[in-house]
């Protein structure tokens, strides 16, 4: 369950407060796959991270439960410093796993990546794709309710993006994503509900060609 | 995903946070835990040698200077590399607080605690260097003491590097002036000469500050009949407990800001 109180998230700018929600009073549909639309600087992104617990409410609450994955495809994840396996086992760490479990994963995340030679050198040393598939490949090693990703078509070439689409299908039915998308084809296809934000405000719509269409006339047309 | 409590999910985010910190410390080299011992046994040395060309006698109450130098300057070691370490420990570990369960206090802590850890065991060497070299009775006369001497200067240094880490973060310029503080603090500390061994007239100053005391009490658990009166245990303890209040209470009010920034 993700539920959103009252929430309010602003950045002070020399001119005042510079709103991207305010009051914000909304609960997200629980086991079923919605899709995020917006104009850039519409809080997509800070949403997300809001969600993942890594970015705060000026005021307000959101409460979460079941276990919740760390935004995909934004920055952070990894330390630059660390190799791709340490990096790995810093995530397998700290979700409790015990030396036969890490392993486990371990395999899985190289396999899944594909980084090759590349899991023994620093992150820092990777192309924005590789990272990508290495934060992608350590978040499907572990079975998340709700994964949250912020375009997947950020996840390396044509190839990964459908290797990945295919690991979040296989997870069907136990794990369920928030996915942040412009591309119409991926929400009508992945999506089964679509929230839209405009002007600090939530709307969702349960159907998605309902919601593509407001989305052209009413928000893109300011 | 198996549900863990509370304590669980500290321990794990503990301990991996304290199995990177080894990593990136002392991951890139042979025997890399051993150069971040020799750090400060160099300086013991250096220093030894020194100041054996500019004093003649070198010792104080019978014991020797690399020893009582030694246990001094380790004593502030703790306080200044925690300190110090606090500054970068948000900042190196910035890609990993994506993960909700993994905050800044935890980098700062865990990083605290392995100075901590290094210093002990520089600690411990010189209590066999000492016994093996010097002669000289170096284990201390008071262990269960020094534990508490150094608990009590570790409270008060992780409260201040839970100040200097939102500092090094949200106020740059800022840190560099702790590192400039740092160096008088070192010579006013105790560490060269103990306090009986200075003016008396300026003993009055002197005793504000707590790390003198912690230096010196720390000594007092170590030599026995050392003449640490004068100094208080009890002092320091006053100063850490407010400190380490207040770092909490100075991160809590900026652990949003440290993450947004």
């Amino acid at each position: 369950m993700i539920e959103l109180n009252n929430v309010s998230k602003y950045y002070p700018t020399p001119k005042g407060r510079k709103y991207v929600f305010k009051n914000l009073n909304f609960s997200l549909p629980e086991k079923c796959n919605i899709g995020v639309l917006g104009l850039n600087g519409s809080g997509k992104s800070t949403l997300l991270r809001m969600i993942a617990g890594t970015d705060y409410p000026n005021q307000g609450q959101i409460n979460v439960t079941g276990s919740i994955s760390w935004p995909l495809g934004l920055a952070g994840g990894t330390q630059g410093s660390m190799t791709g396996r340490e990096n790995a086992e810093f995530v397998s760490r700290i979700h409790g796993d015990n030396l036969a479990q890490m392993n486990e994963r371990l395999e899985y995340i190289l396999n899944f990546s594909e980084l090759g030679d590349y899991f023994n050198m620093p992150v820092k040393s990777y192309s924005s794709g590789m990272r990508s598939r290495l934060l992608f490949g350590i978040s499907m090693a572990f079975d998340f309710d709700v994964y949250l990703i912020d375009e997947i078509t950020a996840v390396g070439d044509i190839r990964f993006r459908k290797k990945s689409q295919q690991a979040l299908h296989d997870k069907r039915g136990y794990s369920n994503y928030i996915m942040v998308s412009h591309n119409v084809n991926d929400l009508i296809q992945e999506c089964d509900q679509l929230l839209i934000l405009n002007k600090g405000k939530i709307q969702l719509f349960s159907d998605i060609r309902e919601g593509l269409q407001f989305y052209k006339e009413v928000v893109q047309l300011k | 995903m198996q549900f863990r409590n509370s304590w669980q999910i500290q321990r794990a985010v503990f301990l991996a946070l304290f199995i990177r910190e080894l990593k990136t410390r002392f991951g890139k080299y042979r025997l890399g835990f051993f150069w971040a011992m020799i750090e400060p046994i160099v300086h013991i040395l250096v220093l030894t040698i020194l100041f054996s060309l500019l004093r003649d006698r070198g010792d104080f109450y019978g014991i020797p200077f690399p020893l009582f130098f030694g246990v001094g300057v380790l004593a502030f070691f703790i306080f200044q590399k925690i300190v110090t370490g606090g500054i970068n420990s948000i900042s190196a570990n910035l890609g990993l607080f994506a993960y909700r369960q993994v905050k800044p206090f935890d980098a700062i802590v865990v990083r605290a605690f392995l100075e901590l850890l290094i210093i002990c065991l520089v600690m411990a060497f010189l209590t066999w260097l000492g016994a093996w070299f010097f002669d000289f009775e170096t284990f201390p006369h008071a262990p269960l003491f020094i534990l508490l001497v150094i608990i009590i200067l570790f409270i008060f240094s992780l409260g201040l590097a839970l100040m200097t880490s939102v500092i090094g973060v949200r106020y740059p310029e800022a840190a560099q002036l702790i590192n400039m503080f740092m160096r008088p603090l070192y010579f006013l500390s105790g560490i060269f000469f103990p306090l009986k061994a200075m003016p008396e007239d300026y003993h009055v100053y002197l005793l504000w500050n707590p790390l003198l005391h912690g230096v010196e009490q720390l000594r007092a658990g170590w030599f026995s009949d050392y003449p640490a009166d004068g100094t208080n245990i009890f002092y320091l303890f006053l100063w850490a407990l407010p400190i380490f209040f207040f770092g909490l209470a100075f991160y809590r009010n900026n652990r949003t800001r440290v993450l947004m920034s």
